[in-house]
């Protein structure tokens, strides 16, 4: 029977994540029976984990543009392909939380690439409030 | 740390196949050049160390009850949206979780 769990194939960062050198291959877990909130955790260390949530929930407006580069090194040839995520880092509160809005994770789901992409120039908050 | 005096023009090499150009040099603004291969990103410092601690800051607040709370945020914002959702945010393929994996390909 399904759960409210699921998992999908491991995520290779080929460029890793910052704040956490050294790692680049990441399990990336479905955490609710909505498919709205993502565990990306690196097997081999349990500290390593981030809450990731489709942007469209909390901000529906948001259309991260791609640069040339990133698109290359995802090997995105569709921008279906693309999948975005934000980094949910919560606070007092889960209502609290904020997301990061600067530095989407982008998954290719075709290959199962993916990178922390930085929208620099674009102004977005690294800490945008969920809270309507 | 390894100091070069370099002018407008010259490059420095790292391992190969990174290559740092100075472009320009205008009073205390210097203007560089990046060429590096595709895996390598390439960010201003203060941007990149932004962003290290932002996500050990989210990596140490991913609690079981922060969890717990996101959801039932989640659960709350869909049930309210659900039938502006459907044109919305592409969900990812997902596979119902089967014991031990198989290997991808």
């Amino acid at each position: 029977m399904p759960t409210t769990t699921t998992v999908l194939p491991t995520l290779h960062f080929p460029s890793g994540i910052p704040g956490f050198p050294g790692r680049h291959e990441f399990m990336l877990e479905g955490l609710d029976p909505l498919g709205a909130l993502f565990d990306l955790h690196c097997q081999d260390d349990p500290s390593i984990r981030l809450l990731l949530v489709p942007p469209g929930v909390f901000f529906p407006e948001y259309l991260p543009e791609l640069d040339q580069a990133s698109i290359d090194l995802l090997g995105l040839v569709d921008g279906d392909e693309a999948q975005i995520l934000v980094v949910l880092t919560t606070g007092a509160t889960a209502a609290a939380a904020t997301a990061n809005l600067l530095a989407p994770i982008v998954v290719n789901i075709r290959t199962g690439d993916a990178a922390q992409v930085i929208l620099s120039g674009s102004g977005l908050p690294i800490r945008a409030p969920i809270a309507c | 740390m390894l100091v070069l005096s370099r002018h407008a023009g010259e490059s420095v090499v790292i391992a190969n196949d990174i290559v740092v150009t100075i472009l320009e040099v205008r009073g205390d603004v210097v203007r560089v050049g990046i060429e590096a291969p595709r895996h390598i990103q390439v960010h201003r410092e203060e941007v990149h160390r932004e962003l290290q601690a932002a996500n050990q800051a989210a990596a140490a607040s991913a609690s079981p009850e922060a969890i717990s709370g996101l959801a039932a945020i989640l659960a709350g914002a869909e049930a309210g949206a659900e039938a502006e959702a459907a044109g919305g945010a592409a969900v990812l393929p997902v596979e119902p979780e089967a014991g031990p994996s198989g290997d991808a390909h």
